[in-house]
């Protein structure tokens, strides 16, 4: 049932993007991965995610700037997951009124839980 | 020359002492000391012409004297009668407060007198120096019948607090009237003659000065003896005048009587008041002045101390964020390694040899981090030392280019180098530099292209190069790279802390070398490093 479930990577740190996308794909999820706000935004455009692992502080277009630009894009919208090294993950993630958010460097299991919450609780 | 009132004197830049030596004067209206007789000379002839020109003219009840008013007073009706009159008037207060009251009046009016009569000198003769503005005043007072004036060559007439001078009065007019009218006073008469002396003075030297009489004719002196000083200092003068008199002779049975007058130390009170005044505004100036500097620094010193706090704030902020980046994709491959294995899938062996690589090459990276951190650690604390040893730099450089090797794919590494460079260096710590520069010249070329380090000796150093075609430092960046945690700000994208060529830098300068950037432009970037072979 996961064959369709779409989740996109958003992080400028390639060996990050690299396990996250592993490891998701190993539980039956399709995986698109993006550098940066930009390349996200192309992205989403292309391929409408189910869910979004966003990374906040990113060359070219950081994850506020591209959280702004994607609430403009016509609905329906993605759950939003923040996910940042930043001490202030929480407050990160309340500037862009996210769904969630995992402090770097986080649990993978809680990652792959969080993931499948989210894409259920959009299920049903 | 009165010879008790000499008294040895420290040599002072206007010394009268050599007045010893004088010869017959041909001055005879003063006497003053040698130095001084030119000058008094000129004097003494200009007002001898003034008083040639006198006009008695009782038919219009004026006298004149080149054209200037006069009148003519009874000296007796102004010293030994002025006492007695105002004695009965004041009688009821005592004795004592009578005669204040008189003296006061007499001083006063004389001061006033003096002041007055040596500025219009001054304008008529057109003089500048205080002493040539003095000089008339001392002839004119022969002339009008006051006194003769015979300064001693103790004085010492310079304009300023240290301003002292001590002269006689033989023929003083009020103690001449008590001598005359056969009367002893208790006390020093000659009021009227103190006061406009000093008056002169003062107007001529422009400090406050008074006169004492410290020893009178007509109160059993052997002369009319003065001091003349700034009112502050006259006690100081008196006390040091009476200790080297000899307590037994007679012109000193009324020297408790010489104390100071009561208008002597209203002048002294306002003078010291002025001073006080003066000092205290300067005072407060100054402590103003500080005040407004301290606040000043203060201010400073609380924007730079917020400044290094916001500095180190964000700096713990990017190392945090910098060090828990390569913790996350460790931390991740490991979680994802064991998932898989509890699973019991057995792992794929190109994932796991991919997983393993990027585990190894974030360990590297999170091991840089935390060197670079320990490095500026001991930079700041002056405790990173350099173990020099003989070093062939040249192939220093080409291990570096080995070694960065695997790091890159679209890079083409090349040395440009002589079989080899020795020098006295740090080796391990110069290998920092040359990796530090390779490293960035990788990490700012991410199009790809050459990277080449040149080493050479030059002169008694070796320099070294290292050039890529990237992307250049934006000009407003230039000068500061070598900054603590500069580029941290500004180049996130590609990672670090922006230590790096801050350390370097600090490297080869321990080394006694430069490190600069020596060429950026689009086109891309060469830093060159110059190392004395030798320790300085």
């Amino acid at each position: 049932m996961n064959a369709a479930v779409r989740v996109l990577v958003v992080d400028d740190d390639a060996a990050i993007r690299q396990f996250i996308q592993m490891a998701l794909e190993g539980c039956g999820y399709e995986v698109t991965t993006a550098e940066d706000g930009q390349e996200a935004l192309a992205s989403v455009r292309a391929a409408p995610p189910r869910v979004i692992l966003l990374d906040m502080r990113m060359p070219v277009m950081d994850g506020w700037a591209f959280t702004r630009a994607y609430r403009e894009t016509p609905p329906p919208h993605a759950p939003i997951v923040v996910l940042t090294a930043a001490r202030d993950a929480g407050e990160y993630a309340s500037d862009v009124d996210a769904d969630a958010f995992l402090a770097k460097p986080f649990n993978l299991r809680e990652l792959l839980g969080l993931v499948g919450r989210l894409v259920e609780g959009r299920d049903s | 020359m009165p010879k008790a009132s000499r008294r040895p004197r420290v040599a002072a830049p206007r010394d009268l002492r050599t007045a010893a030596r004088r010869r017959a004067p041909p001055l005879r209206t003063v006497r003053v000391p040698e130095p001084f007789v030119p000058l008094f000379q000129r004097a003494q002839d200009y007002v001898a012409r003034y008083f040639r020109g006198k006009a008695f003219r009782p038919q219009h009840g004026t006298i004149s004297i080149s054209g200037e008013r006069y009148i003519l007073l009874r000296a007796a009706s102004m010293s030994v009668e002025f006492f007695d009159l105002v004695m009965s008037l004041y009688g009821d207060q005592g004795p004592d407060q009578a005669r204040d009251v008189a003296c006061n009046l007499l001083f006063d009016v004389a001061h006033a007198i003096g002041k007055a009569d040596a500025q219009a000198f001054h304008r008529k003769m057109g003089v500048a120096d205080p002493i040539e503005k003095l000089s008339a005043g001392p002839v004119h007072f022969s002339y009008s019948g006051w006194a003769f004036v015979d300064i001693s060559p103790d004085s010492h007439p310079s304009p300023d607090q240290d301003y002292f001078l001590i002269y006689d009065h033989p023929y003083s007019f009020e103690s001449d009237t008590w001598l005359r009218s056969g009367r002893r006073s208790t006390s020093p008469v000659c009021i009227m003659n103190a006061g406009y002396s000093s008056g002169w003075c003062e107007e001529s030297f422009g400090v406050p000065l008074v006169a004492v009489e410290v020893e009178c004719l007509a109160a059993g002196g052997k002369h009319c003896r003065f001091i003349m000083a700034p009112p502050a200092r006259i006690e100081e003068h008196l006390a040091r005048y009476r200790r080297r008199r000899p307590r037994s002779r007679r012109g000193l049975r009324a020297r408790r009587k010489v104390s100071i007058p009561e208008f002597f130390q209203r002048k002294r009170m306002e003078d010291e008041l002025r001073c006080s005044h003066e000092l205290l505004e300067q005072r407060v100036r100054e402590r103003t002045a500080e005040l407004l500097g301290a606040n000043a620094a203060l201010r400073r010193e609380v924007a730079e101390r917020k400044r290094a706090e916001e500095a180190r704030d964000e700096f713990l902020s990017v190392a945090a964020h910098e060090l828990k980046t390569p913790l996350t994709s460790l931390r991740g491959f490991a979680q994802l390694l064991v998932m898989q294995m509890e699973d019991g899938r057995a792992p794929d062996p190109r994932r796991l040899a991919k997983a393993l690589d990027t585990i190894e090459r974030q360990s590297e990276k999170l091991s840089v981090l935390v060197s670079q951190l320990l490095d500026v650690s001991r930079l700041q604390a002056g405790r990173l030392v350099l173990e020099r040893k003989r070093t062939d730099v040249a192939a220093l450089a080409r291990h570096v280019l080995e070694a960065a090797a695997p790091r890159t794919r679209g890079h083409v590494l090349e040395l440009r180098a002589p079989h080899a460079v020795t020098g006295h260096v740090d080796p391990i710590r110069l290998e920092q530099v040359i990796t530090n520069l390779v490293d960035n010249a990788i990490k700012y070329s991410p199009a790809g292209g050459p990277v080449a380090v040149a080493v050479a000796p030059r002169g008694s150093a070796i320099r070294i190069t290292v050039t890529d075609k990237g992307l250049g430092i934006p000009p407003e960046h230039r000068d500061r790279i070598f900054d603590r945690f500069h580029q941290a700000h500004v180049e996130r994208r590609l990672g670090g802390m922006g230590l790096g060529l801050y350390i370097s830098r600090e490297i080869v300068e321990l080394h006694g070398g430069t490190l600069e950037c020596e060429e950026s432009t689009e086109a891309g970037t060469r830093m060159a490093v110059a190392v004395p072979r030798r320790p300085p």
